[in-house]
């Protein structure tokens, strides 16, 4: 178990940079809602963006958070300690009918994926464009980026 | 029931709606209109308006406060409450005359904020306000209404012996023909969504009425078409959420303090709420119809073109409400009865478009409709009591 989030936002970023690579922003402030990773991926001109809401509890919360980065993002995912997780999947019929992904993950760097959502545009063409501007030249690599979602 | 501007900065927001034909009259306020300018305005707005005096706070002289010839750092400098023994006549003799000199339609007898209110407070304001203020107007053969400013604290709704203090002071003046009630609000949310609160303060208004006073509610949010149904004389529009909201910050000089600027929010009067522009772009996104659960008015076809830029100071989203709202008051009826029939049938309507919403879109708790069952309820609660 975490103490805190910070404990695990911690321990995340360590598990992203290594099986995602170093494409993301922590915390990016100004759009609509703060989340705590803004992972992106770019194939040419596109770039697609994955958000991260961490929460310890209340997935609710958190759900509705990441339905909020669905503004700007192509995916939005809640990452929870296991203990709430539980409490989520018990009503994963809320991650599918918003489309959010849903993950587990532990003190270990275990990260398991119980929802994962279809990618979709982002709902607001302003924020999205706002934060691929702020991404902008980034050499950046990102890899195995398609396990977050569906195709 | 009338509908008054509470204004505020960017008053003139208000004057133009007015002028529009928006709402019965204004609210000025001393902290954001320089007292010149106030007396410089066209009759037309003023004649059908009345001043929120804001003597609050005796020593925070915050905007234009100071302009105002009965402020009483103006008499002395640091100005403090056992001044109030000496000074209690000349600042009533100065705020009567200055709002006399600017012909509004009401009186205002100003009132005191105090965080935790001391148990000699309405000695202290019968002696300080009511009293110099009345036998002012009295001495003169001033002959206007007279308008008793009370914030009313939350603990004067929820301690019923606080509750009957506070209503017997309000009711025992016999030169008072109404009270500018200002509920205090320290709810996080946006909407009001405490049960007690919100039915305390219906018993409120209600008792008031029953004692004849005209009853005048500044400073409401969409909560104030819940009032309605109390009966009281007007509610207030306001454009920036603390003119919808009282806190004692707005009249305190805080310099540095740090701000954070709200997004920008569209009410919908179908829904009972403020929506945050980004979830309409969802909306949008989502829902084919989304334009039918907002209001049309002049402003909507600019607001729903792609390249307006939302902003939460930009005036079009306050117009709209000032429109929209006015409107979805003067739309109620006029027998208590009907008026509480009218607007349980039109939460449950709200209810039922907010489910097709969320259905799609997953709204956050200060967008979605989470108060509408609680306003049902309190709706409920209140009705039975009118009928024992």
């Amino acid at each position: 178990m975490f103490n805190t989030e910070l404990e695990m936002s911690k321990l995340f970023e360590k598990f992203l940079k290594v099986n995602f690579g170093n494409s993301y922003l922590k915390e990016y402030q100004g759009l609509f809602g703060v989340p705590d990773f803004v992972f992106y991926s770019k194939d040419d001109d596109e770039v697609s963006i994955i958000s991260f809401e961490l929460k310890l509890k209340d997935w609710k919360r958190a759900a509705k958070q990441a339905f909020r980065y669905k503004s700007f993002s192509n995916i939005a995912y809640v990452v929870l300690c296991s203990k709430s997780a539980n409490s989520a999947l018990n009503n994963i019929e809320l991650f599918e009918r918003y489309n959010i992904g849903l993950a587990r993950f532990d003190k270990e760097s275990e990260f398991q994926i119980l929802y994962k959502p279809a990618l979709s545009r982002p709902f607001s063409d302003t924020l999205n464009q706002k934060l691929v501007n702020s991404i902008g030249s980034s050499r950046k690599k990102s890899k195995n980026c398609e396990m977050f979602f569906r195709v | 029931m009338k509908v008054y501007h509470q204004t505020g900065f960017r008053d003139n927001w208000n004057r133009e709606s007015y002028l529009n034909g928006i709402g019965d009259g204004l609210i000025f306020s001393p902290i954001n209109i320089d007292a010149d300018k106030l007396l410089g305005f066209d009759s037309i707005l003023k004649v059908n308006s009345f001043l929120d005096p804001q003597l609050y706070l005796l020593n925070e002289a915050k905007g234009t406060l100071h302009t105002y010839p009965y402020f009483p750092g103006n008499l002395k400098p640091d100005f403090s409450t056992p001044d109030l023994d000496n000074s209690n006549l000349q600042i009533a003799q100065l705020c009567v005359d200055y709002q006399v000199a600017n012909n509004f339609k009401y009186l205002v007898i100003p009132t005191r904020y105090n965080e935790d209110n001391p148990t000699s407070y309405f000695i202290q304001s019968t002696e300080f306000f009511v009293l110099p203020f009345c036998e002012y107007v009295r001495g003169n053969n001033i002959n206007k209404k007279i308008l008793l400013s009370v914030i009313v604290k939350p603990i004067m709704l929820s301690d019923e012996e606080k509750r009957n203090e506070a209503l017997n002071w309000i009711t025992s003046h016999q030169q008072v023909d109404g009270v500018y009630l200002i509920f205090e609000n320290n709810f996080n949310s946006k909407q009001i969504k405490d049960f007690d609160y919100l039915l305390n303060t219906l018993r409120f208004i209600s008792v008031l009425k029953e004692n004849q006073m005209e009853v005048h509610i500044g400073y409401t949010n969409t909560e104030a078409i819940l009032y309605s149904i109390a009966m009281p004389d007007s509610i207030s529009i306001g454009s920036y959420e603390n003119l919808r909201s009282f806190g004692i910050k707005r009249f305190q000089d805080i310099e540095n303090s740090p701000m954070r600027a709200p997004n920008a929010r569209l009410y919908s009067s179908k829904l009972f709420q403020w929506i945050d522009y980004q979830y309409i772009t969802a909306m949008k996104s989502l829902l084919p119809s989304y334009e039918d659960f907002f209001d049309d008015s002049e402003f909507k076809p600019l607001m729903f073109k792609p390249e307006f830029k939302w902003h939460f100071a930009k005036p079009e989203p306050y117009k709209h409400y000032f429109y929209v709202f006015d409107n979805q008051i003067k739309s109620i009826p006029i027998e208590q009865i009907c008026r509480i029939e009218k607007l349980k049938e039109d939460l449950r309507s709200a209810i039922t478009l907010f489910k097709k919403i969320e259905n799609v879109v997953f709204l956050d708790d200060n967008s979605n409709g989470s108060h509408l069952p609680t306003w049902l309820n309190v709706i409920n609660a209140y009705q039975r009591e009118l009928d024992n």
